[in-house]
C-alpha cells in the first residue's frame, strides 16, 4: 500500500514548520523549587497518589529499607531484585532474594514483590521514571504485585520537561521505553470508584537515597 | 464507520426509561465533573495551558504532512516500521497481515478509539484470531458483546451487579465458580484471567494518545498498566492510530498531557505514561522485536479544508461528554456511534455521513458547556450549528420541522404579526403553567414534555424590554 502513503500525504498541508515558542519547556511554577522543598512536594504527591515513601542516607542502607517495607506489607514470598541492585549488601537482611540476571530470568507470575532502580523522578506529580536498557527489564515495573523503587535524590527533578534534559546529559539516543509511573495501578471502570491493583502493582513504595549535600548532620533516617 | 444513529430518538427515549442506566449516569457528576473542576483549580497555569494546547494542535494540523514525515523518519531510524491506511479496510488488512507474518494466534489489546472506529477486533476474530481487550472496561464490553458508551469510561453505563453477572457467566471456564459482590473482587478476578492473556499473546495492539515527531515515540496513558503489559510481553507491538495524533516535541506533548488527564479524569496525571520508541535494542534486557505503527486516515484528511477542521485538534479527553446535559441524561449508546456526546455529534456526521447521523448535531441545547471545558478550546457548538445548516441545505430536515422553520422565518419578516403571535403564545403558556413550569405542550406533541418540563415565560419579552430601555445597550 505504498500509494496509500502518497495519497494521504498529498492531501495534507506540508509546509515545513518554523521553530515555535512552545518548543521551550513550560513548567508549572509550583514545580520550580529548591531541593528541600522539591523533596517535600515529591513526598506530598506520592501520598496523594497512594504510593508510600521512605528515606535512607546511603545506598548500603537500601536492603534494610526493603526488609522494613516487606515486613510492613506482611509479604512472605521471595523478593525479586533488578540487576542494578545486585551489588548491595543483601546478606545483612533476612530476605529470600532472587536477582534477575538476564532476559529470560524475570519471573512473570503474579503476586511477587519486586525491587528496581529508576533513573529519575518528577516532583511535579510524584512520578518516578524508568527507562529500558541492558540492565532494566521494563516488565518488572508492571508484572510485580508489589513494586519497590529506589531513587537517588540527585535524580529528583521538578517538572516533566527536566526529565529529558537529564536524560540527554547521560545518553543521546531515545531508549525503547521511558515509563512515567505515578502510584500503584488502578481502575475506576466499575461505577467510577477507584480500585488499586488493576493489572500492574497494587502497591508502590519509593526509597529515596538522600544526596550528600542534603543529608542531615547526624542520625539515621 | 457503521453507525446506528438513525435510531437516536428511539434509543434516547429508551435510555430515559432505563433506571439502571440512569443510576449509573449519576456517577458522572462526582467522578468526572467535580474532579475536573478541582484539578483545573489546582493548577494556576491551567487556562494558559489551554491556549498553548490549542495553539500546538492548530500548528500541527497546519503542518501535518511535515510532522508525519518527521515522525515516520524517526520510527524507521529506531528500527520500527510505519504503514499508511487510507480507510478502515486498509488498516484492518495491514494489521491482519502483520499478525499472519508473525504466525500470531493470540492478541492482547489495549484501549483505542481508532480500533473501535475501524472495528478491528471483530475483523481479527473473523480471521480466526483470538483478540482480547485488556482494559477492564473494554474487556467487560467485549464479554457482553456491546459497544463502549464513553470514550474514556467504556462501561460507565453498567452497574457493579451487571459486571458481576457477566463475569459469573464467562469466568467459570477459568475456574471461578462464585458470583462476586465486591468491586475489588471483580477487579482481582479480571486481573487473574487477563494475566493469562498477556502471557499467551504473540502480538500486542495499542492505540496512541500522541505521536512525537522529534523522537518517533508513541505515547500511551493508562491507569491500569494494561497497555504496558501489552507492549512489553508480546514479541510484536502494533500501534493503530489516527494521522492527527502527532505532536512536534516532547515538551509540547507534556503540555497536552497536563491538559488531557486533568480534563479526562481530574487526575494530575495517569498512573502510567509511556514513551515507546521502536523495537528492542540489541542489548536491551527486554522488549518486542517488532514495532509497527499504522497511521489511519479514514476521513481525517478530508476534514482539513472543511468547517470541521478544528475537530482534528481533539485529544479525546471526554470532558465534553461529561459536561453535556444530553449525554448525562441518555448515556453514549443512544448516539449509535463510537464517538458520542458533543465531539461525536461533530465527528460522526463527518466520518459516517450526515444523512445517517443527522439527529446528533441536533442533540444539543447549545448551552456551550462543551466548548467551555474543552482543553484545546474546540468550538463544538459552532460546528454543530454548521451541521444543522448543512442538514437544511441538503434537505435532510424532516418536513414538519422545515415547515415550522419556514413559518418562523416568514413571521420574522413580519414584525407586527410576530409580536402578536408571540403575545398570544405567552398568554397561552401562562395559562398552561403550574408554579412556573409547563408539563404538557399541546402543539409540541408528547415528545418534548415527556421527559422534561418547559419553563413558563417569566417577566416581559426581550423586545418589550429592549423598547423600554430606549434601544440602548445596558450600561
Ligand atoms: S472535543 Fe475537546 S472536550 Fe471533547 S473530547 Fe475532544 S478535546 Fe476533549
Amino acid at each position: 500500500m505504498a500509494n496509500a502513503r502518497e495519497h494521504i500525504l498529498s492531501r495534507l498541508p506540508d509546509a515545513q514548520p518554523a521553530p515555535h515558542s512552545w518548543q521551550e519547556p513550560f513548567a508549572p511554577i509550583s514545580t520550580l523549587l529548591p531541593s528541600d522543598r522539591r523533596r517535600t512536594l515529591f513526598a506530598d504527591k506520592l501520598a496523594q497518589n497512594k504510593a508510600t515513601f521512605s528515606e535512607v542516607l546511603a545506598r548500603k542502607s537500601i536492603p534494610g529499607a526493603v526488609a522494613r517495607h516487606v515486613a510492613k506489607q506482611g509479604y512472605a514470598g521471595k523478593v525479586i531484585l533488578g540487576q542494578s541492585l545486585a551489588a548491595l549488601p543483601w546478606d545483612v537482611v533476612d530476605l529470600e532474594c532472587h536477582w534477575v540476571s538476564g532476559e529470560n530470568d524475570l519471573p512473570l507470575e503474579d503476586g511477587l514483590m519486586m525491587v528496581s532502580d529508576c533513573f529519575a523522578a518528577a516532583a511535579e506529580t510524584g512520578t518516578i521514571i524508568t527507562r529500558s536498557d541492558q540492565h532494566q527489564d521494563s516488565r518488572l515495573n508492571f508484572v510485580a504485585r508489589h513494586h519497590c523503587v529506589v531513587l537517588d535524590e540527585r535524580d529528583l527533578l521538578g517538572p516533566y520537561e527536566d526529565i529529558w534534559v537529564h536524560m540527554q546529559s547521560q545518553q543521546k539516543a531515545m531508549p525503547r521505553s521511558v515509563n512515567f509511573i505515578t502510584g500503584p495501578s488502578r481502575t475506576a471502570d466499575i461505577e467510577q470508584t477507584i480500585e488499586l491493583g488493576a493489572h500492574g502493582p497494587a502497591s508502590l513504595h519509593i526509597i529515596l537515597v538522600r544526596a550528600e549535600s542534603t543529608r542531615p548532620e547526624s542520625g539515621e533516617l | 464507520m457503521d453507525v446506528t444513529s438513525r435510531q437516536f430518538s428511539d434509543k434516547a427515549h429508551q435510555a430515559l426509561r432505563d433506571t439502571v442506566l440512569q443510576k449509573a449516569l449519576g456517577h458522572i457528576e462526582e467522578g468526572f465533573v467535580e474532579a475536573r473542576k478541582n484539578a483545573a483549580a489546582n493548577l494556576p497555569e491551567f487556562e494558559e495551558l489551554r491556549d498553548r494546547g490549542r495553539d500546538i494542535r492548530a500548528h500541527v494540523i497546519e503542518h501535518l504532512g511535515a510532522y508525519l514525515r518527521q515522525f515516520e523518519d524517526q520510527v524507521y531510524a529506531q528500527g520500527g516500521r510505519v504503514h499508511w491506511a487510507r480507510d478502515a479496510a486498509e488498516a484492518r488488512q495491514i494489521v491482519a497481515e502483520i499478525c499472519a507474518e508473525q504466525g500470531a494466534r493470540t492478541i492482547a489489546k489495549s484501549k483505542s478509539m481508532v480500533t473501535e472506529e475501524i472495528e478491528l477486533v471483530s475483523h481479527l476474530e473473523a480471521q480466526g484470531l483470538k483478540a482480547v481487550e485488556t482494559d477492564l472496561g473494554e474487556y467487560i464490553i467485549q464479554l457482553r458483546e456491546e459497544k463502549p458508551s464513553h470514550i474514556i469510561a467504556p462501561v460507565i453505563h453498567l452497574s457493579k451487579e451487571q459486571v458481576s453477572e457477566t463475569f459469573h457467566e464467562h469466568h467459570q471456564i477459568h475456574g471461578f465458580e462464585d458470583k462476586l459482590t465486591e468491586r475489588a473482587e471483580l477487579v482481582a478476578q479480571a486481573r487473574s484471567v487477563l494475566r493469562e492473556t498477556f502471557m499467551d499473546a504473540d502480538v500486542g495492539i495499542t492505540g496512541a494518545n500522541f505521536l512525537v515527531a522529534e523522537t518517533g515515540s508513541v505515547v500511551l496513558v493508562t491507569n491500569e498498566g494494561n497497555a504496558d503489559l501489552v507492549t512489553s510481553l508480546p514479541d510484536t507491538h502494533i500501534v493503530v492510530t489516527g494521522i492527527e495524533k502527532v505532536v512536534p516535541t516532547l515538551n509540547a506533548c507534556h503540555t497536552l498531557l497536563r491538559l488531557l488527564v486533568r480534563s479526562a479524569t481530574g487526575q494530575e496525571t495517569t498512573t502510567y505514561t509511556s514513551f515507546l520508541t521502536g523495537p528492542k535494542r540489541p542489548k536491551d534486557a527486554n522488549g518486542p522485536s517488532n514495532f509497527h505503527v499504522v497511521l489511519v486516515d479514514n476521513g481525517r484528511s478530508a476534514m482539513i479544508n472543511t468547517q470541521n477542521r478544528e475537530m482534528l485538534h481533539c485529544i479525546r479527553c471526554g470532558a465534553c461528554l461529561n459536561h453535556c446535559p444530553i449525554y448525562a441524561n441518555i448515556g453514549g449508546h443512544a448516539y449509535g456511534s463510537v464517538y458520542p456526546g458533543p465531539m461525536g455529534a461533530v465527528l460522526t456526521p463527518q466520518l459516517a455521513g450526515l444523512a445517517d447521523s443527522v439527529d446528533l448535531p441536533n442533540a444539543s441545547t447549545f448551552c456551550g458547556k462543551c466548548e467551555a471545558v474543552c482543553p484545546v478550546r474546540i468550538p463544538l457548538p459552532k460546528m454543530m450549528r454548521h451541521w444543522r445548516e448543512s442538514e437544511f441545505e441538503q434537505h435532510l430536515t424532516p418536513t414538519g420541522m422545515r415547515f415550522g422553520l419556514g413559518v418562523w422565518s416568514w413571521l420574522g419578516r413580519h414584525p407586527a404579526l410576530y409580536r402578536l403571535v408571540q403575545r398570544c403564545a405567552r398568554l397561552g403558556m401562562r395559562v398552561l403553567a403550574r408554579n412556573g413550569w409547563i408539563k404538557a405542550l399541546p402543539l409540541a406533541g408528547k415528545g418534548w414534555t415527556a421527559w422534561r418540563d418547559m419553563r413558563a415565560p417569566d417577566g416581559e419579552s426581550f423586545q418589550s424590554q429592549w423598547a423600554k430601555r430606549g434601544k440602548k445597550e445596558p450600561a
